[in-house]
């Protein structure tokens, strides 16, 4: 079991929707040992992935958030709807844990505040700003979670 | 009382969408109509950009085809420098659309369809989703999600990601293939192979559990028009246009694809966005024509992989002396045909050593100021039509998306299945979700095809003789 994925996803076409993607672009250069993914949209197959993982990280860009929030999704998620086109975090855990009965020990939501949905690959200079906040969060879960001696041991549901 | 039910939105396919069912005064469906009620205009706003860069917008269009868009618009771009590509760049385009058809349609039958067959048409339609399969059948829908997984992991190693990579340019692709990770894709082979051979398994003991309903879901007789190469076999990627009768008959043949304005027309109608087009010999509305995996394995001479052409002879078997099959319920066991085809397809190219060549970008500058590309998208025959300027600008953009070609037979789907299922006094949910079922048929994608925003739920009104809405169902 490896230990820690970061997973950034959104529309990099659309400005600051990408946030997300831009952020985990970042992470993957500054840590080049943590395993990355970035992907337009979460989707069912990412389960697999992600039940092969001890911690998961999202990162999505939020029109909600005022500054970059890290939440913890409480584990584990019980199922709750979910579409080939809006799939959720807590969806993909849930998924993770009903198709391969495994589940990550950890999972965190990372919001990064987004203004402008407009057509456009570069993000607003404020969402800039909070991606760079993102990736030190990351950071701190990485020096968390990735060189932990707790972290060796497996863990399975069911 | 003249009633209208609408069906909004119409879950389960890729788009947003509507369904009025019209009833007359006894309370009798005279009339069914599907309303696609998004859109997007990438027609419009391509408009302006350069010739270079279309792959990679067009591709945008859609999040489960963004392939198929990626290589009908570099084959509009191949056109335009009027340059044959180099052979390896057409294997590994040709690697990428099967690779496109596997993860499209895997979606499309354990995603998208299954949960109706496998949990029932009448089941709880809050679990009746992939959610609910995987409750009720886990292995197989594992199973499915790893068959999806599959084509996308081909569509990544060839494109760098999984969506809207940039990979195939005018003049061939970008990247060559990486040798490193043909073992990689070649393990997945058997896997996949056995969970296509499963769904087929599968799909036939439905068709027993549902033949009572399976005549009714869209069974009329209308043209089928799609690809085939040179000698008649099934073809995804080049070849010519063939039409097909609803008897079987073929009414026209080696029809050149860049010409199609010739013999397809497009009617709008005030009521949709999604435009009606039509065979134009035979006019509009009675050119209506099906396409995509009905009309590809019904106007084939053979598929050229060994389980597919067995599989192939079995559907022709089927659909007895009209020697076309004119059911669109059985675009389902179509599907799956060119499912195992792509998987045995993959596995043949992935040991064709023509595959890891070095050159694979021909350079050349603007040559002609129009190009068609087109391809066999999974669902249907799609073409990418621009005109440009001398420096490659884009001065209009046309696109006929394989959804929009299927809208008449929707159409007609949709009315034959509320003739026989919808009395007019009750709105029962499991009759609502047999109209849509006969939609989902054809797996539309509604994003491509109105090049629209996507996510889809489903709206069903009910209007009397006045247009008075009387009742509706919004999920």
């Amino acid at each position: 079991m490896n230990r820690m994925l970061i997973i950034g996803y959104g529309n990099s076409l659309r400005a600051d929707d990408g946030a997300g993607i831009a952020a985990v672009r970042r992470i993957a250069e500054r840590y080049p040992g943590v395993h990355c993914k970035m992907v337009h949209q979460l989707g069912p197959e990412l389960a697999e992935d992600i039940a092969d993982y001890k911690t998961v990280v999202f990162l999505d860009a939020s029109v909600e958030a005022k500054e970059v929030t890290v939440n913890r999704i409480p584990l584990p998620v019980s199922m709750g709807p979910m579409h080939t086109h809006i799939a959720t975090a807590p969806g993909v855990l849930a998924l993770a844990g009903r198709l391969y009965d495994a589940s990550p020990l950890n999972a965190y939501i990372i919001h990064i505040p987004a203004s402008s949905f407009e057509f456009g690959e570069s993000c607003t200079p404020e969402t800039i700003r909070h991606i760079e906040h993102s990736v030190e969060s990351v950071g701190r879960l990485i020096d968390q979670y990735a060189g932990s001696p707790s972290m060796t041991k497996h863990h399975r549901q069911g | 009382m003249v009633k209208t039910i609408t069906i909004e939105p119409v879950t389960r396919i890729e788009g947003h969408a509507k369904i009025t069912i019209h009833l007359d005064e006894q309370g009798t469906v005279s009339d069914a109509r599907f309303h696609v009620n998004e859109f997007r205009g990438f027609e419009k706003f391509c408009e302006g950009r350069l010739m270079w860069e279309m792959p990679g917008i067009t591709s945008r269009i859609c999040g489960i085809c963004p392939a198929s868009h990626l290589i009908a618009s570099a084959k509009a771009g191949d056109e335009i420098l009027s340059i044959r590509i180099p052979e390896t760049a057409e294997k590994l385009r040709r690697l990428m659309t099967l690779a496109q058809w596997t993860q499209s349609h895997a979606l499309s039958f354990f995603h998208l369809s299954s949960p109706d067959f496998l949990l029932g048409f009448d089941s709880d339609p809050v679990k009746r989703n992939v959610f609910g399969l995987i409750g009720e059948h886990k292995e197989f829908a594992r199973r499915g999600i790893r068959l999806r997984k599959f084509g996308q992991e081909v569509i990544e190693v060839l494109g760098g990601r999984k969506i809207h990579t940039p990979w195939a340019v005018a003049g061939g692709v970008r990247e060559a293939f990486d040798a490193t990770k043909k073992e990689h894709l070649l393990a997945w082979i058997p896997e996949a192979r056995e969970t296509v051979l499963l769904a087929l398994e599968t799909l036939k003991k439905i068709h027993e559990r549902y033949k009572a309903d399976i005549p009714n879901f869209g069974n009329f007789r209308s043209l089928f028009v799609g690809l085939v190469s040179e000698d008649g076999g099934l073809e995804y990627y080049d070849g010519t246009l063939r039409v097909m009768d609803g008897g079987g008959n073929i009414v026209a043949d080696k029809l050149d694809p860049r010409l199609y304005q010739h013999f397809l027309g497009e009617q709008s109608e005030p009521w949709s966005y999604l435009k009606f087009p039509y065979y134009r010999p035979l006019g509009y509305p009675k050119g209506m024509y099906r396409v995509g995996p009905l009309a590809r394995v019904n106007i084939c001479d053979y598929i050229e992989t060994p389980l597919a052409e067995a599989e192939r002879k079995c559907f022709k078997a089927m659909a007895g002396d009209a020697d076309a099959m004119n059911n669109s319920f059985y675009y389902h066991y179509a599907r799956l045909i060119e499912l195992l085809f792509s998987v045995e397809k993959i596995e043949q190219l992935l040991h064709d050593p023509s595959l890891f060549g070095s050159h694979i970008r021909a350079k050349a500058m603007i040559n002609r100021d129009e190009g068609v590309g087109f391809c066999e998208a999974p669902r249907g025959t799609l073409f990418h039509h621009y005109w440009v300027n001398e420096n490659g600008v884009l001065q209009k953009v046309n696109m006929l998306i394989a959804t929009a070609q299927n809208n008449l037979a929707m159409n007609r789907t949709v009315r034959q299945i509320a003739m026989h299922y919808v009395d007019g006094q009750s709105i029962a949910e499991g009759m609502l979700n047999r109209v849509e079922a006969g939609i989902r048929c054809f797996d539309p994608c509604l994003s491509c095809s109105t090049h629209a925003l996507g996510q889809m739920p489903l709206h069903l009104q009910l209007f009397d003789v006045k247009g008075i809405l009387l009742d509706e169902c919004v999920r």
